[in-house]
Order: C-alpha cells, then structure tokens, then sequence
C-alpha cells in the first residue's frame, strides 16, 4: 500500500464527490448542500436543457423518499422530475431546482416571515393528509422561492420512519421521536413550533406567540395542535391582531392588542374629540 | 482476491459466533486503522516508533482477545470514533499499570510495517497546528483510499486491465497531463482514454463505498 500525497489524496477524494452521471441525461455543475443520507448537487438536464437539483444518496438501499415526493403534488412541496440509479449503484432522483434561500437565512419582517411559516403549514398539513410524516423540519429543510413560496424538502426521514427506523434534528425534534417512540403528526406540529421560536426569538418576546410555541412544542402530544391546520389558524389570528388560543390574555394585554389593530380608527376619533374640543373651547372664548 | 458487489460490514461480522468470519472481519478493520493508530499514538503520547508499535499490536491483540468491538453502539457515534475511544482507554491503562505488551511474548503477530509508517511520518509530518484526533482522522481517510486504490489495482489486474489502471494513474494521481497526451503515449483515440477513465473512476469509487461499508463509515466522514 502506497502512501498517498495530500495532492492525490485530494485529487481523488474529488473524483468520488462529484457522481458520476454517466448513460444518464444529467451533467453535475456543483455541489449545493449535503444533508445526512446524501449530497445535493446542481445539474444540467441534457434532454430538457434546464437546470435540476440532483439528490445522490449515500446507501444503495432502496428508498420511498422520491416516491413520496412524488406523491405529494403541492405548491408547497418540490417536485420530482426522475429517480433512478448511478452506475455506482447509488439511486438519485432529479427534482426541480428552487431559486431562493433556506428560511434560516431569510432575513425579512416577522410579519413577512409569519405568512411564510403558515404556507409551511399547509404543505406540511397536505402530506399529513395524505398519511405522510416529515420527520425533520426545520429552517434548512425549506427553501423561501423568489416570489415569497415556501417549499418543504429532504423527505427522507419520512421515507425511513415507513420503516420505523428514526431520525430527526436536535432541537427540532418532538422528545417522543428522539426517544426512538412512534412518530406521527404530532411530533411534525412539535418541529413546526420549533421553528416558529426560532422565527420569532430575533424579535422582542410577543406573550402571544411565546405561548403558540410552547403549546406546540408542549412535551405530552396529546397537549399540542391537533393539526397543522390548527396551528396555522392559530398564527393568523395572530397576524390579524385577534385573541390566540394559546393564552388567555389580561385586560391590559387585551387593550393592549386592540390599540395595535385599531390604532388607526383611535388616533382619528382622538384627533376628532380634540379638535371639537378645541372648537368649542373658541367658541365659547 | 474476489470483489464482492458489497463488501460486508467487517464490524457486524466481528461479532460474528463464526471464528474465521470474526477473524477475517478482524483483519479487514486491521487493514484500514492499523496506520491511524500507529500515527496517533506516535503523535498523541510522544511515544518512539519501537512503543508505538508495542501499543498498536497490543491494541488490535487485546481488542480480538477481548471482544472489544462487541460493545460498538452504531446510535452513539462512528465506529472511527469508537475505536479511537477504546485505543485511549488501552493506552491509560497499559501506562497506569506499566506493563504493555512486549514483543516476542505468546500473543498472535501482527504482520504490520511500522518501517514503512514510520518513514511516512518522518517524510510527511503533520502540520503542528492539526490535533491528534485530526490527524487520526486524516490518516484514516488516507487509509481507506490508499486500501481502495490497492483493490482497484489488483482488479485491473484480474480483469486484463493494466492500461485502465495506468491511464488512471497517470491522469488523476500523477502531474496534470491531457487526454491527448495519455492518447499519444498508449496509442489510442482519446475517446478510449476517456472511456478508460471514466471506468476506472467508477470502479475506484464502487471499490471505495464498499471498505468504507465494511468499516461502518459514512461517505460523509470522508470529505
């Protein structure tokens, strides 16, 4: 056994991280990220001429993970265009390739970033019903399009989890998944208010939102969101300036919100009664 | 030497019930840490070569006698990292009680080239601002590939394909040189030594997934 220089050493560890795609339609411009079963890259589909992003997994075995993307046709959710295998044996499947940023670097007002988090809801509440767990949400698993759409990626703990093996991110993960228990939807509504936290933790602390976190991240499930659904509903009525479920508010927290959502009328019959006072007081001088 | 599709996982078959399946599961993660283990103790405890090579063949000795991969947890970590755990944890004990392994005694040889190792660390240093568990890393993964170019060799062999190991040699190991020129040099179309490369680097890269398989690594670890 020869000993390797660092240059060859280097030389070939790049050989084996760029795939190859040969007897395929798709040509690897560059490598865009790498996740925990594989590596995603940036490629060309010969055939169409457009650019893809091209998922390479790191195990020969089979997976689901292409296929229940497939199956879950939603503006939320990217879609697969091809799947198959490498001549290495390595299966890929071709996805569309989404021009944006990951929601962790999606930096706009919380308002903004709220809307965005609720479109995460209803893609995530659509794959729920249709029988689908992510598994592992959280901010570099979405990517934010250029026209403000969320899109949910890396289903690939969803397809592991059909085979009950688990996986799941610190920090996001709900405690029973980590544990190695039996996941379901409300493990997903766990991680959704993992996120929400992280969303709103750059702003100063908001009771309403605080509590719409910890009820979704509550550690029994049975105490959290019944649904995506639900938590969305629950962040709209947020952003609409209403009550939340989520926390019983105090009478000054109360007038508190209904200053903010109607400030506008208060300031105007305000403004209104002074001037009228003021009338008056010149009338009468 | 046969070339399974897949090689099987050397660290499962070392729990194997099956004596020579445990032995020749043993003397596969022997071939791809013997050189990281020998460096690290080297660089870790300052010890000379002559230690150094005590403590690495007392270490796989005692790891076959004791069964201490039996205890590798695939949950808690890598196997890389496990074996570098057990390797610290023999080494304290063997300073506490002052009584390695010497040569020569009853226990099993291992036929390993420290000369070799040693020459390699002596031409190729690591770099003085690289911990012991960096460079334990590096070398491993230095290992593996040097292991994989060794069966990308010998199945060039088997199968009658020198020049495809030659054209890859010379094109991704040797200096920078074009298609052209490897045509010209074996006398083929270059569309020949692409194809040759491009095969040689698929079968390099099969060759290569399969030592990492059978050590329990993930292709992450080696990039």
């Amino acid at each position: 056994m020869n000993y390797l220089s660092d240059h060859a050493l280097a030389r070939l560890r790049q050989i084996v991280d760029v795939p190859d795609t040969t007897g395929t339609r798709y040509r690897i411009v560059e490598k865009i990220g790498r996740g925990g079963m594989g590596a995603v890259y940036k490629a060309e589909d010969t055939a169409l001429g457009r650019m893809i992003a091209l998922k390479v997994l790191d195990d020969a075995e089979e997976t689901d993970e292409a296929r229940i993307m497939a199956a879950l046709e939603h503006p939320g959710i990217v879609p697969v265009h091809d799947a198959g295998r490498l001549p290495d044996g390595r299966l890929f499947y071709a996805m569309k390739l989404v021009d944006g940023a990951p929601f962790s670097e999606f930096h706009a007002p919380l308002a903004d970033r709220l809307r965005v988090f609720q479109k995460i809801c209803e893609a995530v509440a659509f794959a729920h019903s249709r029988g689908i767990v992510h598994g592992d949400l959280k901010p570099e698993n979405i990517m934010v399009g250029a026209f403000g759409e969320a899109l949910v990626l890396d289903w690939g703990v969803a397809a592991l989890a059909r085979r009950g093996s688990i996986a799941g991110t610190r920090g996001f993960v709900a405690p029973e998944q980590a544990a190695g228990a039996a996941m379901d939807t409300r493990s997903d509504i766990f991680s959704l208010g993992a996120i929400l936290r992280e969303i709103s933790s750059r702003e100063p602390a908001r009771t309403a939102l605080t509590a719409i976190c910890a009820k979704a991240m509550a550690q029994r499930p049975e105490d959290r969101y019944a649904s995506a659904l639900d938590l969305n509903t629950e962040v709209a009525r947020y952003l609409d300036g209403q009550p939340v479920r989520a926390h019983r508010e105090t009478l000054l927290e109360r007038a508190g919100r209904l200053f903010a959502r109607h400030y506008m009328w208060i300031l105007l019959i305000a403004a209104y009664l002074v001037m009228r006072m003021l009338l008056l007081l010149f009338l009468h001088r | 030497m046969r070339f399974p599709s897949t090689r099987r996982s050397a660290v499962l078959a070392a729990q194997s019930t099956d004596a020579t399946e445990r032995r020749q599961a043993f003397e596969a993660l022997v071939d791809a840490y013997w050189k990281p283990v020998y460096k690290f103790v080297r660089i870790k405890w300052h010890c000379d070569a002559d230690d150094a090579a005590d403590y690495t063949q007392g270490f796989f000795t005692r790891a076959m006698e004791k069964d201490f991969f039996r205890a590798y947890n695939p949950s808690k970590g890598s196997f890389r990292t496990f074996l570098r755990t057990c390797l610290e944890g023999y080494i304290a004990n063997e300073k506490k009680a002052a009584s390695r392994w010497k040569r020569g005694g009853d226990t099993t040889v291992l036929s390993l080239d420290y000369a070799t190792a040693e020459g390699e660390l002596r031409e190729h240093p690591p770099s003085p601002d690289t911990s012991p568990e960096e460079s334990f890393h590096r070398e491993w993964v230095r290992s593996l590939f040097a292991l994989a170019l060794d069966d990308l060799r010998q199945l060039c062999e088997t199968r009658g394909k020198r020049s495809e190991f030659e054209i890859f040699s010379r094109y991704d190991l040797d200096e920078p040189t074009s298609y052209s020129a490897l045509a010209q040099e074996f006398a083929i179309p270059v569309t020949t030594v692409t194809n040759r490369l491009a095969w040689s680097r698929r079968e390099f890269r099969k060759l290569l997934l399969d030592r990492l398989r059978s050590v329990d690594g993930r292709e992450s670890e080696l990039l």
